[in-house]
C-alpha cells in the first residue's frame, strides 16, 4: 500500500474544506479572493501530482479501495482543469458576492468526488464518489437563493439525483449478492466461480446500474431533469455539470462495465447500445426546437452522451480510448461555448436566449469566434476536435460490429446541424447589435473562453499524442480482469 | 451464491406478510362490530385536536436537528474505536483525527455562519 498515491484527491478535497473556512473570514477586500485563489492553486497542484506519478507503476491504495492507474491520472488531471475554468467563470459572479467560500469550497468538493469515482476500485468508493459531487452540485444548483429558477433547479436535481443515486445503489447491492464481493477487480472471477453469468441475479444489478448511471449522464430517457436544472443553476454551474459530471458519469460507466463487468459484454452491449441510439436522436431533436442557449445546450449535452456511450457499447479498447479522447474534446468545447454564455448573460437581459448573440461577431470579434469553434466543433466539423473525437467513436462501434449504431450517430450529427449552425448564422447577422457597450467583460470569462477554443483547435492538432495518452489509460484498463 | 440462495429472504417476507395479514384480518373478522360517536374521534380517550395541522415551524429547529445528528455521529465512530484500539492500532488514529478535524472545520464554519444563534 503506497497512500501517496491519494495526494491529487487528498490536496483538492482538503482546499475544499479550507476554502469553506476562508469564506467566512472577516471580509477584508484581500481576503476576499482567498477561496478561489486557495482552489486554483490546489487544483494546479494536483495536475502537477497526476503528472510526475504518470509512467510509475500502477497502485492501490486503502486496500484497493484506491487505484491510481494512468485513467485515474489522466482523469484527475481534466478534472482538475475543469475545476480551474470554473472557478474562473464564477470569478466576479454576481451569485458568489458572499458566498464565495461556499462557491469555491462546494466546486473543489464536487471536483474531488468525481476524481474519487475515477480512482473507485470498490463498488462503496465508486458510490461514495457519485454522492460527494452530487450533493455538492444539488447545493450549487440553489446558491442564488433569490433566483426562483435557481431553488427550483436545486430541488429538481436533488429529488431526481436521490432517485438515480437510490437505483444505482440497489444495483451495485444486487451486485455484491451476486459476486460476495465489493472489489472491482475481483467481481469477473466471482462470477465465473460461482457459475453466475447466465444468473438472472446479476443481470437485475446490471439493468439498475445502466438506469441509475444513466440519471447521472442523462441518457434518455433519464434525462428528463437536464434541460430545467441546466436552465435554472448559476451559468458557471451549468457549465460545471455539463462537464464534470459527464466526465465523472463515464468514468464510472468505464470503470464499472469496460472493466469488471466486461465478461457480461454480451448481456449489456445490447442495452446499451440501444439507450445510445436513444439517446442521440431524441438529445438532437429536441435541442432544435430551443430558444434559449443553455436549455440548447443541455439537449446537446444530453446527445453528446449518446456518442459517448457508443464508445461505450463497442466494449474494446479503441472504444475506451475514443470515448477519453472525446471526453477531452467535449469539455474544451463546452466550456468555450458556455464561457460566452456566461459573459453574455452578465451583459445583457435574457442573455441566455440564442438571440441574444445576434451581431456577437461583429461587436466582439474574439467572442465570435470562440462561439463559432464550439458550435463548428460541437456539431463535428473536420478538422477539429469534436469531428476526430466522434470519428474515433464510430469507428469503434464499426469495428465492433454495431455499423448501424455508428450510422445512427452519423445521422444525428447531421440533425444537430440544424441547431449548431442557426447559433453562427444569429452570431454573424448583421442588424441592430444587442448590446450593452458599458460593460466590460471580466478578464477571467475571457481567458477562460480563448484558453477553450485553443484547446479545441489544440487538441485535435496534438491529437495523436493524447491519443496515445488516451489509449495508454485505456490499456491499463482492459485486460487487468484478464489478467 | 445464486439467486435460489436468497430464498430465505423471500420466506422472511412471506412468513411477514401471512402472521400480519392474519392477525388483522382475524380480528376483522370476529371482532363486535358496535358504532357510536366517540368510538369514531382520531383519538378515543384523548383532548380533541384543534387549530390547523400544518403549522408552520422556524427553520432553526431543522437546523439544529441537522447539526445535532452530524455531531452524534461522531461518537458513534468514537467509540468503537475506542474498543478496538490495541488491535487496530496508530493507522485509525490518523484516520480519525482527520475525521474529527474536517468535522471541527464544519464547526467553525456554522459558528461563523451564525447558525448556533437561536432567531
Amino acid at each position: 500500500m503506497n497512500t501517496s498515491v491519494l495526494t491529487p484527491f487528498l490536496i483538492v478535497s482538503g482546499a475544499g474544506v479550507l476554502a469553506l473556512l476562508l469564506g467566512v473570514l472577516p471580509a477584508r477586500r484581500a481576503a476576499r479572493m482567498l477561496p478561489t485563489a486557495t482552489g486554483i492553486v490546489a487544483l494546479v497542484a494536483a495536475i502537477i501530482m497526476s503528472r510526475v506519478q504518470w509512467g510509475g507503476p500502477d497502485e492501490t491504495a486503502l486496500a484497493s479501495n484506491y487505484l491510481s492507474d494512468r485513467f485515474t491520472l489522466l482523469l484527475d488531471s481534466i478534472l482538475a482543469v475543469i475545476g480551474i475554468a470554473v472557478l474562473l467563470l464564477a470569478w466576479r459572479e454576481s451569485s458568489s458576492a458572499d458566498k464565495r467560500g461556499e462557491y469555491a469550497g462546494l466546486i473543489l468538493l464536487s471536483v474531488a468526488g468525481m476524481m474519487l469515482v475515477a480512482a473507485a476500485g470498490t463498488t462503496i468508493v465508486l458510490f461514495l464518489g457519485i454522492e460527494l459531487f452530487s450533493v455538492s452540485l444539488y447545493i450549487l444548483c440553489a446558491l442564488e437563493t433569490w433566483r426562483s429558477r435557481s431553488l427550483e433547479a436545486g430541488l429538481k436535481y436533488l429529488i431526481v439525483g436521490a432517485v438515480g443515486s437510490g437505483i444505482l445503489v440497489y444495483g451495485l447491492a444486487l451486485l455484491y449478492g451476486a459476486t460476495g464481493t465489493t472489489v472491482l477487480s475481483e467481481m469477473q472471477h466471482a462470477l465465473i466461480d460461482g457459475d453466475m453469468l447466465r444468473d438472472p441475479l446479476p443481470i437485475a444489478a446490471l439493468t439498475m446500474i445502466v438506469v441509475g448511471l444513466g440519471f447521472k449522464a442523462s441518457a434518455v430517457p433519464f434525462h428528463m431533469w437536464t434541460p430545467d436544472v441546466y436552465d435554472g443553476a448559476p451559468t458557471p454551474i451549468t457549465a460545471f455539470m455539463a462537464t464534470g459530471t459527464k466526465v465523472a458519469a463515464f468514468a464510472a460507466f468505464i470503470r464499472l462495465f469496460s472493466d469488471s463487468l466486461l465478461g457480461m459484454f454480451d448481456d449489456w452491449r445490447l442495452p446499451v447500445a440501444i439507450l445510445a441510439a436513444v439517446t442521440v436522436i431524441i438529445g438532437n431533436i429536441a435541442a432544435l426546437l430551443q430558444p434559449g442557449m443553455k436549455r440548447m445546450l443541455a439537449y446537446s449535452g444530453v446527445a453528446q452522451a449518446g456518442y459517448l456511450l457508443i464508445g461505450i457499447a463497442a466494449g474494446s479498447v479503441a472504444g475506451v480510448e475514443a470515448v477519453l479522447y472525446y471526453l477531452l474534446a467535449y469539455t474544451a468545447m463546452t466550456m468555450a461555448a458556455f464561457a460566452v454564455v456566461v459573459m453574455r448573460e452578465r451583459e445583457v437581459l435574457d442573455g441566455d436566449q440564442i438571440g441574444a448573440l445576434r451581431g456577437i461577431g461583429r461587436s466582439r470579434p474574439m467572442m465570435g469566434v470562440v462561439l463559432t469553434l464550439a458550435m463548428l466543433s460541437l456539431a463535428g466539423f473536420p478538422p477539429l476536435a469534436g469531428f476526430i473525437g466522434k470519428f474515433m467513436l464510430f469507428g469503434a462501434a464499426v469495428d465492433a460490429d454495431l455499423t448501424w449504431l455508428a450510422i445512427v450517430g452519423a445521422v444525428g450529427s447531421m440533425i444537430s446541424l440544424g441547431y449548431y449552425l442557426k447559433v453562427v448564422a444569429v452570431a454573424w447577422q448583421s442588424g441592430p447589435p444587442v448590446d450593452d457597450t458599458t460593460y466590460r467583460t471580466p478578464r477571467s470569462v475571457t481567458i477562460v473562453a480563448v484558453v477553450s477554443a485553443a484547446a479545441i483547435v489544440l487538441v485535435a492538432l496534438f491529437a495523436d499524442p493524447l491519443l496515445t495518452l488516451c489509449s495508454d489509460a485505456a490499456q491499463g484498463l482492459i485486460g487487468t480482469i484478464n489478467r | 451464491m445464486t439467486l435460489r440462495d436468497y430464498l430465505p429472504v423471500l420466506v422472511f417476507f412471506a412468513i411477514g406478510l401471512v402472521v400480519g395479514g392474519a392477525l388483522l384480518g382475524a380480528s376483522f373478522l370476529f371482532r363486535r362490530k358496535r358504532r357510536n360517536k366517540i368510538k369514531e374521534l382520531p383519538y378515543e380517550s384523548g383532548i380533541l385536536a384543534t387549530g390547523a395541522v400544518r403549522q408552520r415551524f422556524s427553520i432553526d429547529f431543522y437546523l439544529t436537528a441537522m447539526l445535532f445528528i452530524v455531531f452524534d455521529i461522531e461518537l458513534a465512530f468514537f467509540y468503537p474505536l475506542a474498543v478496538v484500539l490495541k488491535s487496530v492500532g496508530v493507522a485509525a488514529v490518523v484516520e480519525l483525527t482527520l475525521f474529527v478535524v474536517v468535522l471541527g472545520a464544519g464547526l467553525a464554519y456554522v459558528w461563523r455562519k451564525g447558525a448556533l444563534e437561536w432567531r
